[in-house]
Protein backbone atom coordinates (compact mmCIF):
# COMPACT_ATOMS: atom_id res chain seq x y z
CA UNK A 1 0.00 0.00 0.00
CA UNK A 2 1.15 3.63 -1.04
CA UNK A 3 0.10 5.88 2.29
CA UNK A 4 -0.99 9.05 1.27
CA UNK A 5 -3.99 10.11 4.64
CA UNK A 6 -1.58 11.46 6.74
CA UNK A 7 -4.03 14.67 7.12
CA UNK A 8 -6.00 11.76 9.01
CA UNK A 9 -2.46 9.95 11.11
CA UNK A 10 0.72 10.03 9.67
CA UNK A 11 1.25 5.40 9.19
CA UNK A 12 5.22 5.54 9.07
CA UNK A 13 6.66 6.86 12.25
CA UNK A 14 10.79 7.02 12.97
CA UNK A 15 11.71 3.51 14.24
CA UNK A 16 12.65 5.36 17.50
CA UNK A 17 9.11 5.70 18.15
CA UNK A 18 8.12 2.72 18.09
CA UNK A 19 10.93 1.42 20.17
CA UNK A 20 10.26 3.92 22.95
CA UNK A 21 6.84 2.44 22.76
CA UNK A 22 8.14 -0.85 23.39
CA UNK A 23 10.30 0.24 26.04
CA UNK A 24 7.21 2.25 28.17
CA UNK A 25 5.25 -0.58 27.67
CA UNK A 26 8.12 -3.00 29.64
CA UNK A 27 9.41 -0.29 32.37
CA UNK A 28 7.14 2.77 32.95
CA UNK A 29 3.65 2.65 35.50
CA UNK A 30 2.22 5.86 36.32
CA UNK A 31 3.99 9.17 36.56
CA UNK A 32 3.00 10.48 40.09
CA UNK A 33 2.14 7.44 41.58
CA UNK A 34 4.95 5.97 43.38
CA UNK A 35 8.81 6.04 44.13
CA UNK A 36 9.80 2.98 42.35
CA UNK A 37 11.85 3.10 39.39
CA UNK A 38 8.65 1.97 37.06
CA UNK A 39 7.40 5.93 38.06
CA UNK A 40 10.30 7.32 38.23
CA UNK A 41 10.75 6.84 34.48
CA UNK A 42 7.31 7.74 33.42
CA UNK A 43 7.71 11.02 34.87
CA UNK A 44 11.11 11.43 33.52
CA UNK A 45 9.78 10.45 30.08
CA UNK A 46 6.32 12.88 30.95
CA UNK A 47 8.73 15.52 31.97
CA UNK A 48 10.98 15.39 28.76
CA UNK A 49 8.31 14.88 26.06
CA UNK A 50 6.41 18.62 27.80
CA UNK A 51 9.97 20.50 27.66
CA UNK A 52 10.57 19.13 24.12
CA UNK A 53 6.97 20.36 23.02
CA UNK A 54 7.58 23.66 25.06
CA UNK A 55 10.54 24.18 22.86
CA UNK A 56 8.80 23.10 19.33
CA UNK A 57 6.20 25.41 20.31
CA UNK A 58 7.53 28.20 22.40
CA UNK A 59 5.79 27.56 25.36
CA UNK A 60 7.97 29.54 28.51
CA UNK A 61 6.52 27.22 31.56
CA UNK A 62 6.58 23.40 30.09
CA UNK A 63 3.58 23.15 32.98
CA UNK A 64 1.22 24.85 30.86
CA UNK A 65 1.92 21.61 27.80
CA UNK A 66 -1.02 19.20 28.83
CA UNK A 67 -2.03 15.55 27.50
CA UNK A 68 -4.71 14.88 25.63
CA UNK A 69 -5.58 12.09 23.91
CA UNK A 70 -5.85 13.83 20.97
CA UNK A 71 -6.69 17.35 19.13
CA UNK A 72 -10.54 16.59 19.83
CA UNK A 73 -9.72 16.20 23.78
CA UNK A 74 -7.43 19.65 23.77
CA UNK A 75 -10.24 21.17 21.90
CA UNK A 76 -13.35 20.25 24.44
CA UNK A 77 -11.38 21.51 27.34
CA UNK A 78 -10.62 24.98 25.41
CA UNK A 79 -14.33 25.37 24.79
CA UNK A 80 -15.87 23.88 27.81
CA UNK A 81 -13.46 26.89 29.66
CA UNK A 82 -14.12 29.81 27.03
CA UNK A 83 -17.52 29.35 25.58
CA UNK A 84 -21.02 29.72 28.10
CA UNK A 85 -24.35 29.60 27.05
CA UNK A 86 -25.02 33.03 25.35
CA UNK A 87 -21.42 33.11 23.76
CA UNK A 88 -20.71 34.96 21.23
CA UNK A 89 -18.35 32.64 19.08
CA UNK A 90 -16.39 33.60 15.81
CA UNK A 91 -15.04 30.43 13.87
CA UNK A 92 -13.87 29.89 10.31
CA UNK A 93 -15.61 28.51 7.46
CA UNK A 94 -13.45 25.77 7.77
CA UNK A 95 -13.86 24.37 11.14
CA UNK A 96 -13.63 20.82 11.77
CA UNK A 97 -16.83 18.71 13.85
CA UNK A 98 -13.81 19.04 16.90
CA UNK A 99 -15.23 22.30 17.40
CA UNK A 100 -18.38 22.96 15.73
CA UNK A 101 -19.99 19.85 17.55
CA UNK A 102 -18.99 20.73 20.80
CA UNK A 103 -19.94 24.82 19.99
CA UNK A 104 -23.25 23.16 19.38
CA UNK A 105 -23.76 21.54 22.25
CA UNK A 106 -23.48 24.13 24.28
CA UNK A 107 -27.53 26.09 24.37
CA UNK A 108 -28.23 29.41 22.43
CA UNK A 109 -24.30 29.90 21.29
CA UNK A 110 -24.40 32.65 18.62
CA UNK A 111 -21.79 31.24 15.78
CA UNK A 112 -20.55 33.89 13.39
CA UNK A 113 -19.00 31.98 10.60
CA UNK A 114 -16.52 33.41 8.45
CA UNK A 115 -17.12 32.05 5.21
CA UNK A 116 -14.39 33.62 3.42
CA UNK A 117 -13.36 32.08 -0.13
CA UNK A 118 -10.37 29.64 -0.73
CA UNK A 119 -7.03 30.68 -0.46
CA UNK A 120 -7.96 34.30 0.15
CA UNK A 121 -6.45 34.74 4.02
CA UNK A 122 -6.48 38.74 3.31
CA UNK A 123 -10.12 38.73 3.17
CA UNK A 124 -10.56 36.14 6.30
CA UNK A 125 -8.42 39.22 8.02
CA UNK A 126 -11.11 41.65 6.72
CA UNK A 127 -14.04 39.48 7.79
CA UNK A 128 -12.93 38.93 11.60
CA UNK A 129 -12.23 42.70 11.62
CA UNK A 130 -15.99 43.28 10.98
CA UNK A 131 -17.08 40.72 13.21
CA UNK A 132 -15.07 41.13 16.30
CA UNK A 133 -16.59 44.77 15.68
CA UNK A 134 -19.90 43.56 15.93
CA UNK A 135 -18.71 42.16 19.56
CA UNK A 136 -17.56 38.74 19.96
CA UNK A 137 -16.39 36.47 22.93
CA UNK A 138 -13.93 33.96 21.45
CA UNK A 139 -12.71 33.48 18.32
CA UNK A 140 -11.43 29.93 17.15
CA UNK A 141 -9.77 29.12 13.73
CA UNK A 142 -7.90 26.24 12.61
CA UNK A 143 -4.64 27.20 11.06
CA UNK A 144 -4.64 24.55 7.94
CA UNK A 145 -8.06 23.34 6.43
CA UNK A 146 -8.17 19.02 7.06
CA UNK A 147 -9.99 19.15 3.76
CA UNK A 148 -7.98 21.88 1.69
CA UNK A 149 -4.88 22.53 3.05
CA UNK A 150 -5.59 25.69 3.13
CA UNK A 151 -3.41 28.13 5.91
CA UNK A 152 -5.42 30.69 7.58
CA UNK A 153 -3.74 34.26 8.45
CA UNK A 154 -3.64 33.24 12.19
CA UNK A 155 -0.88 35.55 12.86
CA UNK A 156 -2.92 38.69 11.92
CA UNK A 157 -5.84 36.87 13.67
CA UNK A 158 -4.21 36.57 16.67
CA UNK A 159 -3.12 40.33 16.71
CA UNK A 160 -6.83 41.46 15.96
CA UNK A 161 -8.23 39.16 19.09
CA UNK A 162 -5.65 40.72 21.25
CA UNK A 163 -6.00 44.07 20.51
CA UNK A 164 -9.81 43.35 21.01
CA UNK A 165 -9.50 41.27 24.34
CA UNK A 166 -10.86 38.33 22.80
CA UNK A 167 -9.38 35.14 23.44
CA UNK A 168 -8.15 33.31 20.22
CA UNK A 169 -7.98 29.23 20.32
CA UNK A 170 -6.02 27.84 17.72
CA UNK A 171 -6.71 24.20 16.66
CA UNK A 172 -3.54 23.15 14.91
CA UNK A 173 -4.46 19.85 14.11
CA UNK A 174 -3.16 20.16 10.32
CA UNK A 175 -0.03 22.54 11.25
CA UNK A 176 2.09 21.37 13.80
CA UNK A 177 5.19 19.57 12.91
CA UNK A 178 4.38 21.13 9.33
CA UNK A 179 4.48 24.84 9.69
CA UNK A 180 5.76 27.25 12.68
CA UNK A 181 3.53 26.83 15.60
CA UNK A 182 4.36 29.24 18.34
CA UNK A 183 2.98 29.68 21.59
CA UNK A 184 4.68 33.33 22.32
CA UNK A 185 3.98 34.56 18.73
CA UNK A 186 0.65 33.96 18.51
CA UNK A 187 -0.27 34.69 22.35
CA UNK A 188 -3.69 32.44 21.81
CA UNK A 189 -5.73 31.33 25.05
CA UNK A 190 -5.17 27.95 23.73
CA UNK A 191 -3.42 25.91 21.32
CA UNK A 192 -4.73 22.19 20.46
CA UNK A 193 -2.81 19.64 18.88
CA UNK A 194 -3.20 16.14 18.12
CA UNK A 195 0.55 13.56 18.51
CA UNK A 196 -0.31 11.63 15.79
CA UNK A 197 -0.61 13.01 12.72
CA UNK A 198 2.32 15.98 11.99
CA UNK A 199 4.27 15.58 15.07
CA UNK A 200 4.59 11.62 13.82
CA UNK A 201 3.62 9.91 17.42
CA UNK A 202 1.12 7.52 18.05
CA UNK A 203 -2.80 7.50 17.92
CA UNK A 204 -4.14 8.47 21.63
CA UNK A 205 -1.89 11.19 22.37
CA UNK A 206 -2.40 15.21 21.90
CA UNK A 207 -1.16 18.71 23.09
CA UNK A 208 -2.86 21.47 24.41
CA UNK A 209 -0.88 24.89 25.32
CA UNK A 210 -2.03 26.59 27.90
CA UNK A 211 -2.38 30.36 28.19
CA UNK A 212 -5.45 31.16 29.86
CA UNK A 213 -7.22 30.00 33.05
CA UNK A 214 -8.94 26.69 32.34
CA UNK A 215 -11.65 24.61 33.51
CA UNK A 216 -11.00 20.97 33.60
CA UNK A 217 -13.41 18.51 31.47
CA UNK A 218 -11.76 15.58 33.94
CA UNK A 219 -12.06 15.06 37.26
CA UNK A 220 -10.34 12.46 39.41
CA UNK A 221 -7.04 11.05 40.76
CA UNK A 222 -3.96 13.24 39.93
CA UNK A 223 -1.54 12.09 42.26
CA UNK A 224 -0.91 14.95 43.78
CA UNK A 225 -2.68 17.32 46.56
CA UNK A 226 -5.19 13.92 47.21
CA UNK A 227 -6.91 15.19 50.82
CA UNK A 228 -8.42 18.24 48.37
CA UNK A 229 -11.62 16.92 46.48
CA UNK A 230 -11.04 19.94 44.16
CA UNK A 231 -8.93 19.39 41.33
CA UNK A 232 -5.27 20.93 42.02
CA UNK A 233 -5.49 24.69 40.64
CA UNK A 234 -1.75 24.08 38.95
CA UNK A 235 -1.39 22.58 35.78
CA UNK A 236 -0.78 20.08 34.37
CA UNK A 237 -2.66 18.30 37.15
CA UNK A 238 -5.63 20.31 36.43
CA UNK A 239 -6.13 18.84 33.42
CA UNK A 240 -4.50 15.26 33.54
CA UNK A 241 -6.87 13.49 35.85
CA UNK A 242 -6.23 9.18 35.23
CA UNK A 243 -3.43 6.96 34.38
CA UNK A 244 -1.02 8.80 31.53
CA UNK A 245 -0.80 6.76 28.25
CA UNK A 246 3.21 5.89 28.61
CA UNK A 247 3.45 4.60 25.29
CA UNK A 248 1.96 7.02 23.58
CA UNK A 249 3.67 10.02 25.44
CA UNK A 250 7.09 8.01 25.24
CA UNK A 251 6.12 7.74 21.56
CA UNK A 252 5.16 11.55 20.86
CA UNK A 253 8.68 12.60 22.73
CA UNK A 254 10.35 10.90 19.31
CA UNK A 255 8.15 11.75 17.30
CA UNK A 256 8.50 15.44 18.50
CA UNK A 257 12.39 14.91 18.37
CA UNK A 258 12.12 13.37 14.82
CA UNK A 259 10.57 16.45 13.84
CA UNK A 260 12.87 18.89 15.59
CA UNK A 261 15.87 16.65 13.83
CA UNK A 262 14.58 17.06 10.40
CA UNK A 263 13.04 20.56 10.77
CA UNK A 264 9.74 21.75 10.22
CA UNK A 265 10.53 23.98 7.33
CA UNK A 266 12.04 20.98 5.58
CA UNK A 267 9.21 18.64 6.20
CA UNK A 268 7.20 21.40 4.66
CA UNK A 269 9.09 21.94 1.81
CA UNK A 270 9.21 18.13 1.34
CA UNK A 271 5.45 17.83 1.88
CA UNK A 272 4.51 20.84 -0.63
CA UNK A 273 6.89 19.26 -3.41
CA UNK A 274 5.25 16.10 -3.97
CA UNK A 275 1.62 17.81 -3.58
CA UNK A 276 2.97 20.10 -6.32
CA UNK A 277 4.50 17.14 -8.47
CA UNK A 278 0.69 15.90 -8.30
CA UNK A 279 -0.48 18.80 -9.32
CA UNK A 280 1.79 18.77 -12.32
CA UNK A 281 0.52 15.22 -13.11
CA UNK A 282 -2.82 15.91 -12.71
CA UNK A 283 -4.21 18.98 -13.91
CA UNK A 284 -4.36 18.21 -17.46
CA UNK A 285 -6.50 15.19 -16.83
CA UNK A 286 -10.05 15.72 -18.09
CA UNK A 287 -12.50 15.23 -15.43
CA UNK A 288 -10.58 16.16 -12.24
CA UNK A 289 -10.94 18.74 -10.44
CA UNK A 290 -7.97 19.98 -8.72
CA UNK A 291 -8.27 22.64 -5.61
CA UNK A 292 -4.52 24.35 -4.75
CA UNK A 293 -3.20 27.53 -4.75
CA UNK A 294 -1.03 28.62 -7.19
CA UNK A 295 2.41 28.84 -5.99
CA UNK A 296 1.48 26.85 -2.60
CA UNK A 297 1.95 29.95 -1.23
CA UNK A 298 -1.38 29.77 1.39
CA UNK A 299 -1.25 25.74 0.75
CA UNK A 300 0.52 23.40 2.86
CA UNK A 301 0.85 19.69 1.09
CA UNK A 302 -2.53 18.55 1.64
CA UNK A 303 -4.62 18.47 -1.69
CA UNK A 304 -8.25 17.90 -2.33
CA UNK A 305 -9.40 17.07 -5.72
CA UNK A 306 -12.75 15.82 -7.31
CA UNK A 307 -13.56 13.14 -10.49
CA UNK A 308 -16.68 14.38 -12.11
CA UNK A 309 -19.41 11.86 -13.03
CA UNK A 310 -17.99 9.77 -10.05
CA UNK A 311 -18.43 9.26 -6.35
CA UNK A 312 -15.70 10.70 -4.19
CA UNK A 313 -16.50 7.66 -2.23
CA UNK A 314 -16.07 4.99 -5.06
CA UNK A 315 -13.29 6.49 -6.11
CA UNK A 316 -11.36 6.48 -2.68
CA UNK A 317 -12.96 2.62 -2.64
CA UNK A 318 -11.51 1.89 -6.32
CA UNK A 319 -7.94 3.73 -4.94
CA UNK A 320 -7.63 1.16 -1.76
CA UNK A 321 -8.74 -1.69 -4.14
CA UNK A 322 -5.11 -0.63 -6.24
CA UNK A 323 -3.32 -0.13 -3.00
CA UNK A 324 -2.98 3.59 -2.78
CA UNK A 325 -4.39 5.34 0.65
CA UNK A 326 -6.57 8.44 0.18
CA UNK A 327 -9.37 9.97 2.61
CA UNK A 328 -12.97 10.51 0.95
CA UNK A 329 -16.00 12.43 1.89
CA UNK A 330 -16.70 15.09 4.14
CA UNK A 331 -13.54 14.66 6.31
CA UNK A 332 -15.36 15.18 9.25
CA UNK A 333 -15.54 19.19 8.24
CA UNK A 334 -18.77 19.75 6.40
CA UNK A 335 -18.68 23.21 6.96
CA UNK A 336 -15.56 23.36 5.43
CA UNK A 337 -17.31 21.73 2.33
CA UNK A 338 -20.43 24.63 2.45
CA UNK A 339 -17.50 27.26 2.20
CA UNK A 340 -16.68 25.73 -0.79
CA UNK A 341 -19.09 24.58 -2.71
CA UNK A 342 -18.58 20.74 -2.13
CA UNK A 343 -21.02 19.78 0.38
CA UNK A 344 -23.08 17.57 -1.99
CA UNK A 345 -20.20 15.74 -3.48
CA UNK A 346 -17.58 15.48 -0.95
CA UNK A 347 -13.64 15.19 -1.93
CA UNK A 348 -10.84 13.04 -2.27
CA UNK A 349 -7.90 14.08 -0.12
CA UNK A 350 -4.21 13.53 -1.02
CA UNK A 351 -2.18 13.98 1.94
CA UNK A 352 1.79 13.08 1.92
CA UNK A 353 4.15 12.87 5.06
CA UNK A 354 7.86 13.20 5.26
CA UNK A 355 8.12 9.44 4.50
CA UNK A 356 6.70 9.78 0.93
CA UNK A 357 8.82 9.68 -2.14
CA UNK A 358 8.48 11.30 -5.69
CA UNK A 359 8.18 7.55 -7.17
CA UNK A 360 5.17 6.85 -4.89
CA UNK A 361 3.29 10.36 -6.15
CA UNK A 362 4.13 8.99 -9.67
CA UNK A 363 2.99 5.75 -8.72
CA UNK A 364 -0.13 7.11 -7.44
CA UNK A 365 -1.09 9.70 -10.39
CA UNK A 366 -0.82 6.74 -12.56
CA UNK A 367 -2.80 4.48 -11.05
CA UNK A 368 -5.11 7.46 -10.72
CA UNK A 369 -5.53 7.65 -14.09
CA UNK A 370 -5.66 4.01 -14.95
CA UNK A 371 -8.64 3.31 -12.88
CA UNK A 372 -10.54 6.73 -13.92
CA UNK A 373 -10.46 4.83 -17.55
CA UNK A 374 -11.65 1.66 -16.15
CA UNK A 375 -14.89 3.43 -14.60
CA UNK B 1 22.45 11.30 57.70
CA UNK B 2 21.11 15.16 56.95
CA UNK B 3 19.02 15.93 54.02
CA UNK B 4 16.77 18.49 52.95
CA UNK B 5 13.42 18.41 50.87
CA UNK B 6 12.31 21.09 48.61
CA UNK B 7 8.85 20.12 48.69
CA UNK B 8 6.61 21.29 45.48
CA UNK B 9 3.12 20.76 44.30
CA UNK B 10 3.38 18.47 41.54
CA UNK B 11 5.76 16.10 39.94
CA UNK B 12 6.12 18.34 36.92
CA UNK B 13 7.49 21.30 39.21
CA UNK B 14 9.98 18.42 40.93
CA UNK B 15 11.07 17.30 37.55
CA UNK B 16 12.10 20.55 36.99
CA UNK B 17 14.06 21.82 39.44
CA UNK B 18 15.76 18.30 39.85
CA UNK B 19 17.06 18.93 36.13
CA UNK B 20 17.80 23.04 36.66
CA UNK B 21 19.49 21.64 39.92
CA UNK B 22 21.60 18.40 37.86
CA UNK B 23 22.33 21.50 34.68
CA UNK B 24 24.42 23.10 38.31
CA UNK B 25 26.23 20.34 38.75
CA UNK B 26 23.79 19.78 42.23
CA UNK B 27 22.78 16.01 42.62
CA UNK B 28 19.41 15.52 43.73
CA UNK B 29 16.37 13.27 44.18
CA UNK B 30 12.34 13.30 43.24
CA UNK B 31 10.76 11.76 46.04
CA UNK B 32 7.38 12.08 47.54
CA UNK B 33 6.97 13.88 50.89
CA UNK B 34 6.05 11.72 53.99
CA UNK B 35 2.45 11.91 54.65
CA UNK B 36 2.74 13.52 57.79
CA UNK B 37 4.31 16.39 56.00
CA UNK B 38 2.21 16.46 52.52
CA UNK B 39 -0.59 18.56 53.77
CA UNK B 40 -3.08 18.56 51.01
CA UNK B 41 -2.34 15.14 50.63
CA UNK B 42 0.81 13.30 48.40
CA UNK B 43 2.69 15.29 46.86
CA UNK B 44 6.27 15.38 45.82
CA UNK B 45 10.04 17.15 46.44
CA UNK B 46 13.22 17.15 45.50
CA UNK B 47 16.03 15.96 48.11
CA UNK B 48 19.29 17.30 48.55
CA UNK B 49 22.29 16.21 50.55
CA UNK B 50 22.96 18.83 53.73
CA UNK B 51 26.24 19.77 51.89
CA UNK B 52 24.71 20.88 48.51
CA UNK B 53 21.57 22.85 50.37
CA UNK B 54 22.63 26.12 50.30
CA UNK B 55 24.06 25.86 47.05
CA UNK B 56 21.13 24.27 45.93
CA UNK B 57 18.50 27.06 47.27
CA UNK B 58 21.06 29.88 46.06
CA UNK B 59 20.14 28.52 42.32
CA UNK B 60 16.33 27.78 42.76
CA UNK B 61 16.15 31.42 44.11
CA UNK B 62 18.44 32.72 41.03
CA UNK B 63 15.87 30.75 38.68
CA UNK B 64 12.60 31.76 40.80
CA UNK B 65 11.86 28.54 41.72
CA UNK B 66 11.30 28.52 45.32
CA UNK B 67 10.07 25.29 46.65
CA UNK B 68 6.29 25.66 48.78
CA UNK B 69 8.17 24.47 51.71
CA UNK B 70 11.74 23.03 52.64
CA UNK B 71 12.04 20.01 55.26
CA UNK B 72 14.93 19.07 57.07
CA UNK B 73 15.92 15.52 58.22
CA UNK B 74 18.51 14.60 60.89
CA UNK B 75 18.35 11.79 63.09
CA UNK B 76 15.49 12.68 64.88
CA UNK B 77 13.26 12.97 61.67
CA UNK B 78 11.85 15.87 59.74
CA UNK B 79 11.41 18.94 60.73
CA UNK B 80 10.08 22.17 58.83
CA UNK B 81 12.73 24.52 58.37
CA UNK B 82 12.24 28.56 57.01
CA UNK B 83 13.41 28.32 53.12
Amino acid sequence: MIYFDSGATTLEKPATVRWAMARAVNTMSSPGRGSHQATRLAEETDYACRTAAARLFGVEDESNVIFTSNATHGLNIAIHTLVQPGSRVVISGYEHNAVTRPLHAIPNVTLTVLDTPLFQPERMVEELKEALGHGADVVICNHVSNVFGCIQPVEEMAVLCRNAGVPFLLDASQSAGILPVRMDVLQAAFIAMPGHKGLYGPQGTGLLLCNHEVLPLLYGGTGSLSKLQTMPDMLPDRLESGTHNMPGIAGLLEGIRYVQRTGVEKIAAHERRLTAQAVELLRNTEGIRLFWCDGFRHQTGVLSFIVEGIDCEEMGEAMASRGIALRAGLHCAPLAHRTVGTLKTGTIRFSPSAFNTPAQVMQFAQILQSTLCKM
Amino acid sequence: MVHYLFVVRSATQAQRIARMLSSSGIRSIVQRVPVEFARQGCTYAVRVEAADNEAAQQRLQQAHLMPERILRHDNIGYSEVAP
